[in-house]
């Protein structure tokens, strides 16, 4: 029938396009990005209670050691914690209060691993599916990239001009609608680790540089092609060559 | 216009389910075209046994009264860009022998091989796009001869600083160069901003 011959057709497409692994990758990254929002108000509520037990404390560690310092409760060695505690001033907690925090202090230490886990599940799947771009641009960058642009088959149209000020749109509409000369120069890219502790002439240069090799990177990708090595070599040469 | 498997009772729209024939609630504030109908559409040109191209179909919720409405003579091809909502509509379709299940691009109907010949009596169009008169104007072309119908859910919002009654007004000037407009439909208090549009290739 003529019904059948539409329906393998469409099975069969969906199943081609639920395999493209972009619209999970930015799904999980996106939850990432919104979890430690939501973490910090619970550490927020925790400390509701805990702040007179531990006052100044938040200051001294961070969010998890602070919740692992409140698991222990007063049981610890940190030297910190004892003097808080020791100060006289540090209030003690009823056994029901003490319930509560060490329920919460889980809790956030469960979201925790779980955003760590999510992440790393974003990552795994970029790298498996997109290993050159993973390679040039670095799977958290390469992960960004994705969120802001949508899609690989998106990336993979862009020039490297705009590769390379992905993630600098506000600096970029604001310079354009003020008119200014100072137009952006890296955007997600300022944060690469090459770029790390070099100055500002050669930062641009760089940048310029990876968006241009990201781009072939992308390229490589939607072709199956593996470039890694390849592309190494490139990288290596110009930062040695800049280094001279 | 009158379809025998559409009652209406008490300002409420029920069809008569393909397979079972009960009556199943049509409910405007999840369907346009429900909507228009509650707001006193009066052309509703789909009748038993007529073939459907529903471009936008998504998950199927509209698209499975229409298939009541053209009941087991009739065909609705379901056509939808995204898979995640074709992944529904397959299973819907399922159920529904009169249902085709269509992953495209409703830009790029032409290009699509299983389609090539067809010609359907009604086109129902509800894809949220830019150039939703164009992809009207581009399959209508196609695949609607003279004297058949199309049904055009016309989004009012969807083009920056421009207020509803401007939009509205340009997109039917573009409409009327090929079609002829038989009715036009506001869709508050059930959908805002957008407007029904039914009309016949000129
Ligand atoms: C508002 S929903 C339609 C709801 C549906 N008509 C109903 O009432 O049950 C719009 C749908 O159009 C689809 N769409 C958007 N652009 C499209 C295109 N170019 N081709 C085909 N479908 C498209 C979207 O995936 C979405 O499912």
């Amino acid at each position: 029938m003529e019904k059948e011959l539409f329906l393998e057709k469409t099975v069969e497409e969906i199943k081609r396009e639920l395999s493209n692994p972009d619209q999970r990758i930015i799904a999980l990254c996106r939850i990432t990005e919104k979890l430690p929002k939501n973490i910090n108000e619970l550490f927020e509520a925790l400390r509701v209670v805990t702040d007179t037990v531990y006052p100044t404390l938040e200051k001294e560690v961070g969010i998890e050691d602070y919740c692992r310092i409140c698991l222990a409760l007063q049981e610890t060695n940190n030297e910190k914690v004892l003097q808080i505690i020791n100060s006289g001033v540090s209030v003690k907690l009823e056994k029901r209060e003490k319930e509560f925090v060490k329920g919460l202090a889980e809790s956030i230490l469960g979201l925790i691993t779980l955003n760590k886990d999510i992440e790393k599940e974003a990552y795994h799947l970029a790298e498996k599916s997109y290993p050159n771009f993973c390679f040039v641009a670095g799977t958290n960058i390469a992960c960004k990239m994705l969120v802001i642009s949508g899609s690989m088959s998106r990336l993979s149209q862009m020039p490297s001009s705009t590769i390379q000020l992905l993630g600098a749109e506000k600096a970029l509409f604001k310079s354009i609608r003020t008119g200014s000369k100072k137009t952006p120069r890296y955007g997600l890219l300022f944060n690469h680790s090459l770029l790390i502790n070099k100055d500002k002439k050669e930062k641009g240069r760089l940048s310029r540089f990876l968006a241009g090799k990201i781009a072939i990177a992308i390229k490589a990708d939607i072709s199956g092609i593996d470039m890694r090595d390849e592309l190494k070599k490139n990288i290596e040469k110009k930062i040695n060559g800049t280094l001279n | 216009m009158y379809n025998k498997n559409l009652v209406r009772e008490n300002g409420k729209f029920y069809t008569l389910d393909l397979n079972s024939k009960e009556r199943r609630l049509w409910d405007p504030y999840r369907s346009k075209l429900c909507a228009g109908l509650a707001n006193g559409l009066q052309s509703l040109p789909i009748k038993e046994g007529d073939s459907v191209l529903y471009l936008g179909c998504a998950e199927g919720y509209t698209c499975s009264f229409v298939s009541d409405l053209v009941g087991v003579q009739g065909i609705v091809y379901g056509v939808d860009i995204s898979p995640y909502s074709m992944q529904k509509f397959v299973l819907l379709s399922k159920e529904r022998a009169n249902l085709v299940p269509v992953l495209w691009d409703a830009n790029k109907l032409d290009k699509y091989e299983l389609l090539e010949g067809v010609k359907v009596d009604v086109i129902v169009q509800d894809v949220a796009q830019k150039n939703q008169v164009e992809i009207l104007t581009k399959n209508a072309r196609q695949f609607l001869e003279k004297n058949k119908h199309f049904i055009l859910s016309l989004k009012t919002s969807s083009i920056a600083q421009k207020s509803a009654k401007e939009i509205i007004e340009e997109e039917t000037r573009k409409l009327e160069k090929d079609f002829e407009i038989l009715e036009r439909k506001r869709l508050e208090p059930f959908e805002k901003k957008h407007i029904l549009i039914v009309g016949s290739p000129r």
